[in-house]
């Protein structure tokens, strides 16, 4: 399991490019996240970062009923949002290919 | 409150009643604690929605709070807080005045009620309105000690090492400090009795009746 403190940072990332790929609702999220392997992340985890995207406009929700049960909140990105999504994976390449080297380049005092 | 808030909280009023026993404690104390935030109210209920319907979807598909929150209720409520927008220094104004004229025009309507009794009592037909200042200070320790109960009650919502010592002991202390008001209240009209106030029942009816007006106006308005 990944530890919550490592997963905060990129987990908003990680929610805007689930939407990006298809208009979604929480649960949907959280089940799609745990299929990816962040292991089990519940809706009150995902509520909150919902909310912060919102907040800034980058994502934005539509009440739909659910073939099921109650009405749903289904969340499609919008281009803010795009294009926060597209820095957040230049981000992430950057990080990734230095952890990378750190990790299996060996020293960079070598 | 507004009307759209008003409407809301209406809405989720009759919503939560679907959410199950076994749900409802945990429910109850996340929107007691947010109750206590400085989210306006508009935004508790836009809140208190999205929690309504993730837990109804949660018992559809047959998953309790503990599993749609993921247990760390405390933590998510002030993440949830921290991502919504707080309320503005005029909208903090706003719900002041409104919150005070409304302690105001109740413990006046109280007040009003005590003197209409002890005219009556006293066979007096003036009907006069007093206030002493043993009466404005036992209206000043109301409004401290119950602002302070809902304080508490708020913050401590979520405490999950509020167990049944911790319980029982909050329960006596609760007592105590009640007793203690109480007694306070009673020592100020007691030894206080310099009046400050002394108008026409009538005129006190008319100015409480304002202050209500007033009030009313001011909710109105927030959002």
């Amino acid at each position: 399991m990944i530890p919550s403190q490592m997963l905060k940072g990129v987990l908003e990332g990680c929610v805007l490019e689930i939407i990006r790929k298809q208009e979604t609702y929480a649960y949907e999220i959280s089940k799609l996240l745990e299929e990816y392997g962040f292991g089990t992340i519940s809706e009150g985890t995902i509520y909150p970062i919902i909310l912060r995207l919102q907040k800034s406009d980058l994502i934005k929700a539509t009440v739909r009923d659910s073939n099921s049960g109650p009405k749903r909140k289904y969340y499609h990105l919008t281009e803010e949002g795009i294009t926060k999504l597209n820095e957040f994976k230049d981000n992430w390449t950057k990080l990734e290919h230095a952890i990378n080297q750190l990790f299996i380049g060996g020293n960079a005092d070598e | 409150m507004n009307k759209i808030t008003k409407s809301m909280l209406k809405k989720n009023n009759s919503r939560e009643e679907a959410i199950l026993d076994e749900n409802q404690e945990i429910y109850t104390n996340m929107v007691v604690y947010l109750r206590g935030s400085d989210l306006t109210e508009y935004n508790q209920e836009l809140v208190r929605e999205d929690l309504i319907e993730l837990i109804l979807d949660g018992q559809e598909r047959g998953d309790d709070i503990q599993k749609v929150m993921g247990g760390n209720y405390k933590e998510i409520c002030d993440d949830i807080i921290d991502a919504m927008p707080k309320m503005s220094a005029k909208e903090k104004i706003i719900d002041l005045v409104g919150t005070s004229l409304n302690m105001l025009w109740i413990l006046g309507a109280i007040n009003v009620i005590i003197n209409f009794t002890i005219n009556l009592i006293d066979r007096n037909s003036e009907f006069n309105f007093t206030l002493s200042i043993g009466d404005i200070l036992a209206g000043i320790i109301i409004i401290i000690f119950s602002n302070g109960v809902v304080w508490y009650v708020t913050k401590t919502a979520l405490n999950e090492q509020q167990i049944n010592i911790k319980k029982k002991r909050s329960l006596f202390k609760g007592w105590l400090s009640l007793v203690m008001v109480f007694a306070t209240i009673l020592f100020a009209g007691l030894y206080f009795d310099t009046v400050v106030i002394n108008i026409h029942l009538i005129t006190a009816v008319i100015i409480i009746s304002l202050i209500f007006i007033a009030s009313k106006i001011i909710n109105s308005r927030v959002y």
